[in-house]
C-alpha cells in the first residue's frame, strides 16, 4: 500500500510535467486558443518581479552622482557649446548617448563639436554592437564619425529588448555588461564604462560576476509625470538650463554626466524616440506607454554599479529543479487528500493552491526586497496552478484507463 | 591635564557638530522646470531657483504655473512639487517619509489597494480626453506671440512684441488690436512685419486696471490669429523699483550693452516681456550683432515660450 502510494505520486508528478510541457509547447505554439486568450496576451510580457518594481519597491534614495543633460533637438554646434559649458566644471566623466554618424553641411557645427569633444578629459561615446544573423555572431561595431570619437572611449549602448528596430515598443529589464566581438575584442556596456570612472574596482567586481545578462536594479526616472512611482531620482538639466547656467556648478564636479535625449524639452511626454518600457512602469500588465528614456536606463545601470545593488537570479536548471521539487511535494499532499478525504478534495486543494500562490508571490517579492534576489518561480507557479486539476485527471482518467475495473466501470450502465 | 584635554576635545567636538548642522540643508533641487523662485530666509526678494541649489528650513519655494520641481531631502528621499504657489520648505520637509516600511506591509497595502480599486463609475467621469488636437496657440496655422502664455507681466512703459507667422504664410501685414478689461478696443494698428511697439504712456492705453488684451490677426485672413493675450502690470511693482533704480544709477540706458544688462535684470525678476523688449531694443540698435539675437532666443527658450528647431 505504502509502495503504491509513492508510485502514484511519482507517476502523477511525471504526468503533470508532461501536461505542462504539452500546454507550454504544443498548445502554446499552435496558437489555437490565442484568439480566446486576451488575458494571456496581456500577461505575456509580464514578470512577477515587475509588480515589485512597479508597486511594492520602497521609495529609493536619489543618486546625486549622476547628472543627466538633455540635448533635446539641439544642433551639433549647440551640443558643442553645452559640452564646453559642462566640462569646465570638472565632471569625472562625460558620456554622450548619441550617434553623430556623418559630417553635416554645417561644417562649422561639426568643427565646434569635434573641438568640444576633444577637450573633454574623460569622454565615453556610445557604439552599437551589430549582430550578424547569418553567422550568429557580433561581428562589427557601429560608431560615430571618427572626427568625434578620437578622444573617446567607446562603449556599447545595446539593451536587451525584443525590439527588431529602434522605433519598436520595447521593454528593458536587463542588459549585457560585456561581450566579445569576432575580432576577440572585449566591448564594455556604456553604463559599466561610465561607472568605472568613479569606481573602477566596483565596475570590475560587477564584470567579474561573469553573467552574460544582468538584471537592472532600477532606482527611478527623471520628470515623468507619474509614468513611474519614482520620477525624480537624478539631477536633470535641460538645454536652457545649460545655456542659461541655471544650475549650481558643484553638482557637476566629480560626477558622471550623461548627455542624452530626454525629449524635446525636459518633461516632454509626447516624444517616444529612444523611450522604453521598464519594470518601474506604473502599469504592470498590458503596458503600452513607454516610461523611460534610454539615457536614464544607463543612469540606472551606473547607480546599480556604484551602489553595488546587483541583482542575483536563478539559472534555468535551478528554476526547473525548484519546480520539480515543489510539484512533487504538492502531488504528495494532494494524493493523500485524494485518498483519505475524497469528498473534500476539490475544495481543500483549491484553497491550498490559492494560499500557495499568494505565498510564493510574497516569497518572490521578499527575496527581491531583502536580498536583491530575483527568484523567478514562474514555472513553479504554473505547476501549482495545474497540479490540483491535473492530479484529478491522472487518477480519474489515466489511472482508471489502465485498470480493468476502471474501464469496466466507464461502460457500465447503472440506474440513477 | 587629562581632564583639560577631555573637556577641550568635547568642546571641539560639540563645536564641529554645531558647525556641521549650521552648514546643513533640508532639500537640494534635482530638477527645475518653469519660472520658479526661492525666497531665502532673511532675503527681501526671491531669486530664480537653480538646479542643484540647496534649500533650508526657513526658505520659501515659489512654484510657477505648470512648474515641476524635483527635490532631494537630506535623507536622500525625494519629493515632487507640481502645484503652483508658495510653499514653506519646513512644510515640504514634513511631507517626506524617511521611515522604511516593511515588505510585508507594502505587499499588504498593494493587495488592499487592488481590492479597493474603483473604476470610474460612469461615462461622465471618463470624458477627460478628446479625440482632437489643439491649435489655439503655437500651432502650425496660428500666430504665436513670443511672450509667456501665463503671467505675461509688463513693468516698463513700452513693450515690443514679436510673433511667429504660421509656416508657409507669405503675407506680411497684420492687424494688432488692444482692448481693455471691458472688451473695449483702445488701440488698433496695422503693421508690416512681425513686430509691434506698444506705448503704455499714450492716453488711450492708460487703464486703471493695468490689464491689456492684445490680439494679432493676419490682415488678409482674420482666421489666422494669435487669440487674446493678456498683458498686465505685476502685482507688486514696488518690489522691482529699488533694484531697477540702483541699476539705472550705474548703467546708462542708451547703449546696446546696457539694454542687455537690463534684460538680464528683468528676466531674473520674472519680467519676461520687459526682458524681451530690452533685447529687441539692443538688436534694433545693432542689428548686425548675432549675439543679441542668440540671447533673445535663449530667453524665449529658457522661459518655455518656444523651443527652436535646429535650423531656426
Amino acid at each position: 500500500m505504502f509502495k503504491r502510494f509513492w508510485l502514484d505520486v511519482i507517476l502523477g508528478t511525471i504526468f503533470i510535467m508532461a501536461l505542462m510541457l504539452f500546454v507550454g509547447t504544443v498548445i502554446s505554439n499552435a496558437k489555437v486558443f490565442d484568439i480566446f486568450d486576451p488575458i494571456g496576451d496581456a500577461l505575456g510580457d509580464m514578470e512577477f518581479t515587475d509588480i515589485y518594481f512597479s508597486q511594492i519597491l520602497d521609495d529609493p534614495v536619489a543618486d546625486d552622482r549622476v547628472v543627466l543633460v538633455n540635448i533635446g533637438l539641439e544642433s551639433r554646434a549647440g551640443i558643442a557649446m553645452m559640452v564646453d559649458s559642462i566640462s569646465q566644471h570638472n565632471p569625472a566623466v562625460i558620456g554622450v548617448d548619441s550617434f553623430f554618424d556623418f559630417p553635416k553641411e554645417d561644417t562649422l557645427g561639426d568643427m565646434m563639436l569635434m573641438d568640444a569633444l576633444s577637450k573633454v578629459e574623460n569622454l565615453v561615446m556610445v557604439t552599437k554592437i551589430l549582430y550578424n544573423p547569418e553567422t550568429d555572431e557580433f561581428d562589427s561595431v557601429h560608431m560615430s564619425w571618427p572626427w568625434f570619437t578620437f578622444n573617446a572611449a567607446p562603449a556599447f549602448a545595446n539593451l536587451d529588448t525584443e525590439a527588431d528596430v529602434q522605433e519598436d515598443l520595447k521593454m528593458c529589464r536587463q542588459f549585457v555588461p560585456q561581450m566579445k566581438t569576432t575580432d576577440g575584442e572585449n566591448q564594455i556596456a556604456f553604463g559599466v564604462s561610465l561607472a568605472s570612472y568613479l569606481d573602477s574596482a566596483g565596475a570590475q567586481k560587477f564584470l567579474d560576476r561573469g553573467n552574460e545578462l544582468e538584471v537592472i536594479n532600477y532606482r527611478g526616472n527623471v520628470i515623468d509625470y507619474g509614468a513611474t512611482k519614482f520620477g525624480n531620482k537624478y539631477y536633470a538639466l535641460d538645454v536652457s538650463d545649460v545655456f542659461g547656467s541655471n544650475y549650481v556648478p558643484e553638482i557637476i564636479e566629480g560626477k558622471v554626466v550623461i548627455f542624452c535625449y530626454l525629449g524635446k524639452y525636459l518633461g516632454d511626454r509626447e516624444s517616444f524616440e529612444d523611450k522604453f518600457i521598464t519594470p518601474l512602469n506604473n502599469t504592470y500588465v498590458g503596458r503600452a506607454f513607454p516610461d523611460m528614456y534610454g539615457g536614464v536606463i544607463h543612469a540606472n545601470i551606473v547607480s546599480m554599479i556604484l551602489n553595488e545593488d546587483f541583482i542575483f537570479y536563478l539559472k534555468e536548471w535551478q528554476k526547473w529543479t525548484l519546480m520539480v521539487v515543489g510539484l512533487f511535494l504538492n502531488i504528495m499532499m494532494f494524493s493523500w487528500i485524494y485518498k483519505k478525504l475524497p469528498k473534500w478534495y476539490d475544495g481543500i486543494t483549491k484553497l491550498i493552491q490559492l494560499v500557495q500562490f499568494v505565498g510564493l508571490v510574497y516569497v518572490m517579492i521578499y527575496m527581491m526586497d531583502i536580498y536583491s534576489f530575483k527568484l523567478d518561480l514562474t514555472l513553479l507557479l504554473f505547476a501549482v496552478a495545474i497540479s490540483g486539476d491535473g492530479l484529478e485527471v491522472f487518477y480519474g482518467v489515466v489511472k482508471n484507463s489502465f485498470s480493468k475495473e476502471g474501464r469496466k466501470e466507464l461502460f457500465r450502465v447503472s440506474k440513477l | 591635564m587629562r581632564k583639560f584635554v577631555s573637556i577641550a576635545f568635547t568642546a571641539v567636538f560639540l563645536f564641529a557638530v554645531g558647525f556641521a548642522n549650521a552648514q546643513g540643508y533640508t532639500f537640494r533641487v534635482l530638477a527645475n522646470k518653469g519660472q520658479n523662485k526661492v525666497k531665502k530666509v532673511g532675503a527681501a526678494t526671491p531669486v530664480a531657483l537653480k538646479t542643484g541649489a540647496t534649500l533650508s528650513d526657513g526658505d520659501q519655494l515659489i512654484a510657477s504655473q505648470g512648474a515641476y520641481i524635483g527635490l532631494m531631502h537630506k535623507s536622500g528621499k525625494t519629493l515632487e512639487v507640481k502645484a503652483a504657489g508658495t510653499k514653506k520648505v519646513s512644510d515640504l520637509a514634513k511631507m517626506v517619509n524617511t521611515q522604511k516600511t516593511s515588505v510585508s506591509s507594502r505587499y499588504a497595502n498593494f493587495l488592499s489597494d487592488k481590492m479597493n480599486e474603483k473604476e470610474k463609475p460612469n461615462y461622465r467621469a471618463r470624458l477627460n480626453a478628446t479625440g482632437a488636437v489643439s491649435r489655439a496657440l503655437a500651432g502650425d496655422e496660428q500666430i504665436q506671440v513670443l511672450i509667456p502664455s501665463e503671467d505675461a507681466s509688463i513693468f516698463g512703459d513700452k513693450a515690443i512684441l514679436n510673433w511667429d507667422s504660421p509656416e508657409g504664410m507669405e503675407e506680411n501685414a497684420f492687424i494688432v488690436t488692444v482692448k481693455n478689461i471691458f472688451d473695449e478696443e483702445i488701440m488698433k494698428e496695422e503693421v508690416t512685419g512681425n513686430s509691434v511697439e506698444l506705448d503704455f504712456t499714450q492716453t488711450q492705453m492708460q487703464t486703471e486696471e493695468g490689464l491689456w488684451i492684445v490680439n494679432v490677426k493676419a490682415k488678409e485672413n482674420i482666421d489666422v490669429s494669435s487669440g487674446d493675450i493678456a498683458l498686465k502690470r505685476p502685482d507688486n511693482s514696488a518690489q522691482f523699483e529699488e533694484g531697477l533704480n540702483a541699476l539705472k544709477a550705474e548703467v546708462s540706458e542708451n547703449s546696446p550693452l546696457s539694454k542687455v544688462i537690463f534684460a538680464s535684470f528683468y528676466e531674473e525678476n520674472g519680467l519676461i516681456v520687459d526682458a524681451l523688449t530690452a533685447v529687441e531694443e539692443a538688436i534694433q540698435m545693432n542689428p548686425d550683432v548675432d549675439d543679441f539675437k542668440i540671447l533673445k532666443k535663449d530667453i524665449i527658450e529658457r522661459n518655455g515660450i518656444k523651443v527652436y528647431k535646429e535650423e531656426e
